[in-house]
């Protein structure tokens, strides 16, 4: 679903990401941890097409997102670290702004937004201006958008922040359905025991550079993830 | 503590000045150079305005002993400019900061928070009100010739002025707060007021022509009418020439006030900068929408932008109301006045130049519509919403071009019909009196999209820097603005020896051209160019 072959970014003389490569099969929720400043962002949002990178490659299905970005960004979805959404469009507005990019059919939208919204109990303040949601509400509205157009591949950055323990919980039970249908995730966080109880596998990023990644099992043997993420972060 | 906000403040109003925020990096002299030139043009260009009507009364004020009614009245246009030009930003800049949360945060008083926002409306309101007052001040030194104690006093009513407006700018700040959170379609009556205000401001300033003649001719009379009805009026003029216990009295006055309203506003300032709008819950019913392509999700997206922000609306937007207003000016007075226009003279084709010159007039005051050129930089953090779907750049900006267009065009075509009704020309020059001005309005679009996404800068913490400070907005109205200009100047050679159609064609052939080139230019470059951003 996705490879990632020598991913390089600079930032003037600061290697962000240095020559990074991993892949990701269908039905994979993969995490993505590191600390700050490690390059989970860079890399993410090189994957999602809305940075230009320096050097390697990235495929979606096979489609390279240099070269096809439009292809790749049709089945794929995004959802960066703060839901910086329009504020001057309500809810529904937003839904449907979306939906219309895909061509999404009117049916189809519809059940789809009463599902999604439902399931995040967003479904009264859709009518409400995005202006007057909560960080959280703003996000469940971002995942709802991401889920609309029933994308392959989904990208999210630190997608738990700001979330109430049910649509946390909500959002998980979302990741392992498109993945169980054929679809996966790429997701990065700092929460390290929602990763470890939910990913498939997991890659820890450090000054740019994969230091660890793998089959969650492999990775963390029978240590715990934080032992094994803080042993490496040690090194 | 003051220090360090003052020096925030600094730094963020003149950043932008050395700083390439797109680029991420320090801009080159040459950038810096051509920045200043681009604002000492706008600012001369207004400035030149006061200066002629300074040098239509100076003389006559000063000669007949009434220095101070000259002083009184150009420090009253000082005062409007001032309050114009920087009070309605006074809300948004100093009550919707993006760092409140942070500064609220950090043991700071709340009066310090004011004063150091308070920095950029005095500087902005100082350079507005001295495109009226620096021109009085030196039409004054020049003309009446005054001692040194007038040149000081002079500068000193420019100090009190300053101080002036920027009370006012914090009353009509103060004002907005505290009505934005209680009524409900602000939007809609921010326009409506400010509108009220622009018409009023037109009002006094094309009336202020003919009292300003009258003035001249019986400035002894009115002199003494005022000094004897209105002695205040006297005492504030009179600072100008060189009254130094007045000067001192009112400046001691206005710093008190000013000091006054900073006091009111810091008390209320926490209250006012973090109250939340009283918004009544609309509850969601679904109801089946139709689908639509992206441009129309783009279009459309673009028009709840332009709708949902008075200063969006005002800054970018002035024009959809004054061209109607013209077209019905035109047929209410133009026919009578062009019928009276000789139709050669000298060789020179006058009824031509009336025909091209009314075009021009429509092309200029279309530039007052430039939706286009601030519309890439308002993506701001939402830029990563439309680089992450699946839509060409090209898509997106021909959004942008579009409603341009669409809010340029409806007011244009019925304003070119009221030309065309009036003008002298043949039939030829009716039509293209229509289609003209309706090619300009598609070139402008096109013109003010590309500059806007090629100066973009969507890195931003109020929303008036990319509306009313940003290159892209002063070249999109200024730039354009001198172009339509060069229309009619062109036609004075051009008029010896061509007829209006065939000049005006010949425009519109090329305006056409032109737009249609920077339209590939849009489709070819756009992607990289929105790629930068």
């Amino acid at each position: 679903m996705l490879r990632i072959e020598h991913l390089t970014k600079n930032y003037g003389d600061k290697k962000a990401v240095d020559d990074l490569s991993l892949q990701i099969r269908p039905g994979e929720i993969y995490g993505f941890i590191g600390h700050n400043g490690a390059g989970k962002t860079t890399t993410l949002k090189s994957v999602a097409g809305i940075l230009k990178f320096d050097e390697g490659e990235i495929y979606i299905g096979g489609i390279s997102i240099r070269e096809k970005p439009l292809e790749c960004k049709k089945i794929i979805a995004y959802i960066p670290d703060n839901p910086d959404l329009y504020d001057f469009m309500t809810g529904i507005k937003y839904l449907n702004f979306i939906a219309d990019i895909f061509g999404i059919p009117s049916e189809e939208r519809q059940s789809r937004i009463r599902e999604y919204a439902d399931k995040f109990e967003l479904t009264e303040d859709l009518a409400q201006p995005i202006s007057a949601y909560s960080h959280g509400m703003k996000q469940k509205l971002a995942i709802i958008s991401a889920w609309i157009h029933e994308p392959k591949l989904v990208i999210m950055d630190e997608p738990f922040v700001g979330l109430d323990p049910k649509a946390s919980h909500t959002l998980k039970e979302m990741m392992r359905g498109l993945c169980d249908k054929g679809g996966a995730i790429f997701f990065s966080t700092h929460v390290l025991e929602v990763a470890e109880k939910l990913c498939d596998k997991i890659a820890i990023i450090k000054h740019g550079r994969l230091i660890r990644s793998g089959p969650m099992e492999e990775v963390k043997g029978d240590d715990s993830l934080e032992e094994v993420f803080l042993e490496l972060e040690g090194e | 503590m003051i220090k360090s906000l003052l020096k925030k403040q600094f730094a963020e109003f003149f950043r932008r000045f050395f700083f390439d925020y797109k680029r991420n990096k320090v801009r080159s002299k040459g950038a810096v150079v051509g920045f200043f030139l681009l604002y000492a043009y706008l600012i001369l260009y207004m400035s030149g305005m006061f200066f002629v009507m300074a040098n239509s009364i100076c003389r006559s004020l000063s000669d007949a002993g009434a220095g101070w009614l000259y002083f009184a009245i150009m420090s009253g246009f000082a005062l409007m400019m001032g309050a114009f030009g920087s009070g309605f930003s006074t809300y948004s800049g100093v009550y919707k900061g993006k760092d409140n949360d942070l500064l609220f945060s950090l043991p700071i008083p709340p009066r310090d928070i004011v004063v150091a926002r308070l920095l950029n409306v005095y500087i902005l309101g100082t350079v507005y009100s001295g495109t009226a007052m620096v021109p009085a001040l030196l039409v004054y030194w020049f003309t009446a010739r005054p001692g040194f104690g007038a040149v000081i006093g002079g500068l000193i009513l420019y100090v009190i002025v300053s101080l002036l407006v920027l009370t006012l700018s914090c009353v009509i700040g103060r004002i907005i707060a505290a009505v934005s959170v209680r009524v409900k379609k602000k939007n809609v009556i921010t326009v409506l007021l400010a509108l009220a205000f622009f018409a009023a401001y037109f009002f006094v300033y094309f009336k202020a022509r003919d009292l300003i003649s009258d003035l001249s001719e019986n400035a002894a009379v009115y002199a003494d009418a005022i000094r004897g009805k209105a002695y205040f009026v006297y005492l504030f003029g009179s600072v100008g020439e060189g009254s130094f216990p007045w000067s001192a009295v009112f400046l001691a006055a206005s710093a008190g006030l000013l000091a006054l309203v900073i006091f009111l506003m810091s008390r209320s300032f926490f209250g006012n900068a973090t109250a939340s709008e009283k918004l009544s819950k609309t509850v969601y019913r679904e109801k089946t929408i139709r689908g639509r392509s992206a441009f129309a999700a783009f279009l459309g997206k673009e028009f709840s932008r332009f709708t949902s922000s008075p200063n969006y609306m005002l800054n970018c937007g002035l024009g959809v109301i004054l061209l109607p207003i013209v077209g019905v000016l035109l047929l209410i007075k133009g026919g009578d006045l062009l019928s009276r226009i000789p139709e050669f003279e000298g060789g020179f084709d006058v009824k031509g130049m009336v025909c091209v010159g009314l075009c021009t007039v429509l092309c200029a005051l279309s530039s007052m519509i430039d939706t286009a050129s601030p519309s890439v930089a308002l993506e701001g953090k939402n830029i990563w919403i439309p680089r992450s779907l699946p839509v060409p750049a090209k898509t997106i900006l021909h959004a942008k071009a579009a409603v341009q267009f669409i809010i340029t065009i409806i007011p244009m075509l019925f304003t070119s019909v009221c030309a065309a009704v009036i003008t002298p020309g043949n039939v030829f020059v009716r039509i293209l009196t229509v289609l003209f001005p309706a090619v300009f309005a598609f070139f402008t679009a096109v013109f003010n999209t590309l500059i806007g996404v090629c100066l973009a800068n969507v890195h931003w913490t109020d929303e008036v820097v990319p509306i009313k400070q940003s290159a892209t907005v002063v070249i999109g109205v200024f730039g354009v603005m001198a172009l339509a200009a060069n229309i009619a100047l062109l036609y004075i050679p051009a008029g010896f020896f061509m007829r209006a159609d065939v000049y005006l064609g010949i425009c519109t052939a090329v305006f056409a051209a032109l737009g249609v080139i920077l339209l590939r230019v849009i489709d070819k470059k756009g992607e990289v160019l929105f790629g930068r951003l």
